[in-house]
């Protein structure tokens, strides 16, 4: 089984903007953090077909990486 | 309470020619006596994770940090610093520090004059004016800039290019420089990664091999919002730590509540490098993080209210002061909100632009409300639309918050109090009064530390880790950097939004509470009562290398 979304949470970034914390577990049980700025998590929404944060749960990995990627390549 | 950490006692100081001459009962007269009974008297206050750079052009006493008791500030972290630097790049750096410090463009504008290039310069530049001690990090970002121009920011350096750094990392150091600061994280103002992100394991290593001749410090960003790579950046600084017996410091370490045991796995992995003889020392901020917003910009906080991120996200300024005005939208506006009334009734009346609302700064959403006899969203509501959507609210607290956690890592002896970032994010939320906040919340209302334990982390620690000999202590022979404060006072004030940049620039401050005196280099440059004084004994810290000889 791929390594999937299996917590949300808003968060503080560094800069005082609200941020949002998607914990993904992989198979091996571990379970890291990603912290999702306003561009990424609107696009992981998106990618994802859902409305609302909550939803996400059970969305695969490769769906966050996809997202930073937007995120970061917005200014290209 | 002299820094060592051990208990304080009561004593006379006496201070001649700068320096610390006795400790104990001093019954020779003085030409100046300052009556600190009853209070703390303790070595200045060192903050090793600042962006002043630009702020000592125009102010080298960095207010409002030395009225919090700050006698030594590290500005250049974060592979950033103002030189060396070629006038062909100084815009390009100054993008760079308002992209990631928040440093605004009029401010550079208006408030620098451009007379240096290298790093001598700069550092005789702002010794014209030095009220505070400072011991400069050399930005590697702006080493390659330096050598290799554009190039830098597309590739990392051929051999050549790399003995072209080495040399004036070299020149840095001679000159005064305290170490070299890098960044696996930042981005410049098109978002693209700043230059020392483009160096590879063999430059970092290279340069590692030069701070080793001079026994000075390497900073990092690290991805601190990974525990994983954090991981393996602690094991990278550690093998240059060994490699060329050099300390390293890694900023910042945050601690948030549902933390899954992230902080955890970083501290264990510090205890185990350091127990190999490495130094590796992680920084940890003692104020919490807060979330502000207006509605003029979309924020997550709202992501779990369709309604309300839609009108935010797609919305234009008019199109959302309609929806706002709107009474069947409000009302839906409302409803959809009023299930998370929790986190709206904590909401603090940041700022705004009406003097009508002036008096509202400060004051919870919730008291407002009360105020006005009207519901807490209404009240948001409204706020906004009288500030034609500038009204700015803040939700504190809400980050770094895992306060009985963050206590204990305070105290940990692996763990360096710093990373206050004073002088950057300056229209976003105030990162003056770190050291007053240590000891409101973590000796006094939480007991995480000892009075004297919490100073000795601010002052000898910081020192020691740094290098700055002579400092950080209260010794026969030392300099005499002094702060006298109330101990059971000390404390950051509240956040202010004053205007006092140059190009009529803004920032958010805080005073200081509790901090009556502070010395530096053995004068009185500030005080409660009188404040600011022409006092000028700022150092740069350690010097140059003719100064204090070498390693």
């Amino acid at each position: 089984m791929p390594a999937t979304i299996n917590n949300v949470r808003m968060a503080a970034a560094h800069e005082g903007t609200a941020e949002l914390i998607v914990s993904v577990r992989y198979e091996s049980g571990g379970i890291t953090d990603v912290p999702l700025d306003r561009h990424a998590c609107e696009a992981l929404l998106v990618a994802c077909e859902v409305d609302e944060p909550d939803q996400l749960i059970g969305k695969s990995w490769a769906k966050v990486r996809d997202a930073l990627s937007v995120s970061f390549n917005r200014y290209k | 309470m002299d820094g060592s950490g051990l208990p304080a006692f009561t004593a006379d100081v006496a201070i001649e020619n700068g320096r610390i001459a006795k400790i104990g009962k001093v019954e020779s007269a003085a030409k100046q006596t300052i009556d600190a009974s009853g209070q703390a008297v303790a070595p200045g206050f060192i903050d090793p994770h600042t962006h002043f750079d630009a702020q000592l052009l125009w102010d080298g006493a960095c207010k409002p940090a030395l009225e919090h008791g700050v006698t030594t500030i590290v500005p250049g972290n974060c592979s950033l610093s103002l030189a060396p630097l070629k006038e062909e790049h100084r815009m390009k750096l100054v993008g760079m520090f308002n992209q990631i410090e928040e440093m605004p463009l009029k401010a550079f504008e208006e408030g620098v004059v451009w007379d240096w290039e290298t790093f001598p310069e700069f550092l005789s530049r702002i010794q014209r004016d030095l009220t505070v001690n400072v011991a400069p990090l050399v930005g590697h970002s702006v080493l390659r800039l330096w050598v290799m121009g554009d190039a830098a920011m597309e590739r990392a350096a051929t051999p050549d290019e790399l003995i072209q750094i080495q040399q004036l990392l070299r020149e840095c150091l001679e000159a005064g420089a305290v170490g070299l600061s890098t960044s696996f994280v930042d981005m410049d103002e098109t978002l693209k990664p700043v230059p020392s992100r483009y160096a590879d394991t063999a430059e970092l290593d290279a340069l590692a091999a030069v701070l080793g001749e001079y026994g000075r410090m390497l900073q990092i960003v690290h991805e601190f919002y990974s525990a994983d790579v954090t991981v393996a950046r602690v094991d990278e600084l550690a093998e240059l730590s060994l490699k060329h017996g050099i300390p390293t410091t890694l900023s910042p370490l945050f601690v948030n509540a549902e933390d899954n045991g992230e902080v955890d796995k970083v501290m264990a992995r510090i205890r185990e490098q350091i127990a190999t003889g490495a130094r590796v020392w992680p920084q940890v901020q003692t104020r919490p993080i807060d979330i502000s917003f207006c509605f003029e910009v979309p924020s997550l906080l709202f992501i779990r209210l369709p309604s309300w991120y839609a009108t935010m996200r797609f919305g234009t300024h008019d199109e959302i002061v309609a929806a706002f005005n709107n009474p069947e939208k409000r009302e839906a506006l409302t409803k959809e909100a009023q299930p998370m009334a929790s986190p709206w009734s904590n909401l603090v009346i940041r700022q705004v632009q009406t003097d009508a609302n002036q008096p509202l700064v400060g004051l919870t959403l919730q008291e407002v409300a009360e105020q006005r006899n009207t519901g807490i969203i209404e009240t948001m509501i409204d706020l906004s639309l009288e500030e034609d959507l500038q009204a700015h609210f803040l939700l504190a607290d809400i980050g770094h918050n895992d306060y009985a956690k963050v206590g204990s890592l305070l105290a940990d002896p692996h763990v360096h109090i710093g990373a206050s970032d004073g002088g950057a994010h300056i229209l976003s939320f105030a990162t003056y009064g770190d050291t007053g906040y240590l000891f409101s919340k973590y000796v006094r209302e939480e007991a995480a530390l000892t009075l004297e334990s919490a100073v000795k982390k601010i002052t000898y620690d910081t020192a020691n880790i740094w290098g700055l000999s002579e400092r950080g202590l209260l010794q026969e022979g030392y300099v005499a950097d002094v702060t006298i404060f109330d101990p059971d006072a000390l404390d950051r004030g509240v956040e202010q939004y004053v205007q006092d940049v140059p190009g009529d620039g803004s920032r958010y401050v805080r005073d200081a509470i509790g901090v009556s005196t502070v010395l530096v280099g053995g004068e009185v440059a500030y005080s409660q009562e009188s404040g600011y004084t022409a006092s000028r004994k700022g150092q740069i810290l350690p010097g140059a290398v003719s100064g204090i000889g070498t390693v």
